[in-house]
């Protein structure tokens, strides 16, 4: 009895240890966390965004957009004001655009844009996040948003040292097959893409193990430069070929680590540049923001400002921060519209390598030459036949015993000689004698 | 001890069905592993979150041998189907859809093996998707043709027999081309 007793107390007090502990940790991890991060803007834009829009799946608010007689903005009314806001006075409410494109027959969604012009270039630099969601979306992709605010902020400062025009877009569209970009690309005349120097996205940026920068699968000037303009930032390491071929865009895994929205960009031969945050992880399909799986909340519910609080910390909110940093430093430098040029000469040829309607019509080509030559085979066939032998082939490859070998008691059956047609048929009793 | 499996029909028949799955599975873990991906996705986001690299693998493999057992059977279906509507009695019946089905899982095996190139180096995805499929099935639709017309016909049904394969053949390319 007294050992019962032992255990029951033994173990009551080891569960109240593992809850103390629990609470302890979660007590240490609340008081790790800085208060100044959440002061920052990313952090306030990102809470009141994820607050006034949870759900923002493409092209739920399709009645909205125009609606001004509503009192409360809309999602895309208020990304509109957002983006006018953090322009410093170059972007007026009239300048920024939405660019209309069909999700389902009823439902529409709504790309936003807006320019910063430099007087006297038709070159363009795009900068591109998606802002609608699956679940609340604070990670994929307010961060994203958050960051191409702060990009946007600190570039409109002074206009006259850019190099480009900037064109910020919001995508719509994202969660649902890049949609939105599919369409903006598709709506790029040839000279606008022939005059963008560089797409940059940025997707999922605060919650993952790693900040990264993804330009092409292999070394890029461009990678080093947008590399050495901030230490957080690092380069995925380069498939060695564990990524799938994603062959409804005729794209190979030669080139992206995922899919988003710089894919279309990308397919239209236009340099891009991704930012994700994520393992290095090269499985097939493995888009993980981190190798701890409780830590995996991408188009979950658990996609959220509390969690990365938790998670993160202040690490979120940094990374945001030197994604911006770097893309601020990168258009500013003074080679970058020299190295963006000459990145157009070191991307992978996708023409040839990454579009597979070539080894289809080598297929074509060989299919037609095999056609032919059975063709004239089956006319050989044929004359042979006429000259040929009519031998009966009953050849097999499994061995079966006849029935004369079952029922027979006979061993020496197999080794008697059988009488010859002349032994039956002859009169001669020779033999005999 | 190809000859001890000559002289076992069952034997043969029991290995070359355990190869024809295996084979299966070989040739088809990768798109698997794409499609389980997507499936979840579809269903739903969370649950996928919650699938681990290992898991992924395991159901892909699991789907992959479900679809190996599925065409195990299909085959020999399809096979006697093809020799009915061709109107050919003269061979002996288990024995041929027994040498279509192994000349089918050493296909699927030298797919999957050169599918296996995908995880070395990505050059060949692409085109190897497409070209690797189209020449294994002509490489075993002609092999299949020599072995089976040496062994059953003579030069004058020969002539049929290529008739009817040929066609066959050529749907077959033609679907893999397209």
């Amino acid at each position: 009895m007294k050992k019962v007793l032992l255990l029951i107390i033994t173990l009551i007090v080891a569960m109240t240890c593992g809850t103390l502990n629990v609470a302890y940790a979660e007590t240490q991890n609340d008081g790790n966390t800085s208060v100044d991060y959440k002061q920052d803007f990313a952090y306030t834009f990102i809470q009141e965004f994820t607050q006034k829009y949870p759900d923002r799946k493409a092209g739920i608010a399709v009645n909205d957009v125009w609606g001004s007689n509503l009192a409360e903005p809309t999602l895309q009314g208020y990304l509109r004001q957002k983006l006018v806001e953090t322009s410093n006075g170059t972007i007026a409410a009239k300048d920024v655009t939405y660019q209309a494109f069909s999700i389902t027959d009823i439902n529409k969604g709504y790309n936003i844009q807006a320019r910063l012009d430099k007087a006297g270039t038709d070159k363009q630099v795009i900068i591109g996040a998606h802002y609608d969601s699956d679940g609340n979306g604070a990670n994929d992709n307010a961060s994203g948003v958050a960051a191409l605010l702060k990009v946007l902020s600190y570039l409109s400062k002074d206009v006259t040292k850019l190099s480009c025009d900037i064109v910020f877009v919001l995508f719509d569209g994202e969660e649902l097959g890049m949609t939105g970009s599919y369409s903006y690309v598709g709506q790029m005349s040839e000279t606008e893409k022939e005059n963008t120097l560089l797409m940059v996205n940025m997707d999922s940026i605060a919650n993952g193990d790693n900040l990264y920068v993804w330009c092409e699968n292999k070394h890029t000037d461009l990678a080093d430069l947008i590399l050495s303009k901030n230490g957080k930032l690092t380069e995925k390491p380069y498939a060695k070929g564990t990524y799938n071929i994603d062959s409804g865009n005729g794209y190979g895994y030669l080139e992206i680590p995922q899919n988003s929205d710089q894919t279309p960009f990308r397919i239209a031969g236009i340099p891009t540049a991704l930012f994700f945050s994520g393992t290095y992880s090269s499985s097939p399909w493995n888009y993980a923001e981190s190798t701890d799986p409780a830590k995996n909340s991408m188009n979950t519910s658990a996609d959220t400002l509390e969690n990365m609080d938790k998670y993160n910390g202040a690490e979120f909110i940094a990374k945001i921060n030197a994604t911006a940093d770097a893309i601020c430093k990168t258009i500013l430098d003074e080679n970058f519209v020299t190295v963006a040029t000459a990145q157009r000469s070191q991307l992978v040829n996708l023409k040839v390598l990454g579009n597979s309607w070539w080894a289809s019509l080598i297929c074509g080509v060989v299919f037609i030459a095999v056609l032919v030559f059975g063709l004239l085979y089956y006319r050989k066939l044929q004359k042979g036949a006429i000259l040929g032998t009519a031998e009966i082939k009953n050849n097999k490859v499994f061995s079966t015993p006849d029935a004369e070998d079952i029922f027979s008691f006979d061993d020496k059956k197999s080794t008697d000689k059988k009488p010859s047609v002349e032994d039956i048929f002859t009169f001669d009793d020779k033999d005999k004698k | 001890m190809f000859n001890k499996l000559k002289a076992n029909y069952n034997l043969s028949n029991i290995l070359v069905r355990i190869f024809f799955v295996l084979a299966v599975m070989l040739s088809t873990w990768q798109s698997m592993l794409g499609t389980v991906h997507f499936m979840y996705l579809g269903v739903s986001a969370e649950m996928l979150a919650q699938l681990n690299g290992g898991a992924k693998l395991a159901i892909a493999l699991t789907s992959s041998a479900v679809l190996g057992v599925v065409l195990m059977f299909v085959t020999p279906f399809l096979t006697g189907l093809f020799l009915n509507v061709a109107k050919i009695y003269s061979v002996p019946r288990a024995e041929y859809c027994l040498i279509a089905s192994l000349y089918c899982a050493t296909g699927f095996f030298i797919n999957g093996l050169l599918n296996l190139i995908n995880l070395i180096t990505p050059v060949f995805m692409v085109w190897g998707g497409v070209i690797f499929p189209f020449i294994i099935t002509l490489g075993c639709f002609v092999s299949f043709y020599a072995v089976t017309s040496k062994m059953y016909f003579n030069d004058v049904t020969k002539v049929h027999y290529f008739k009817c394969l040929f066609i066959v053949a050529l749907v077959v390319l033609f679907l893999e081309v397209i």
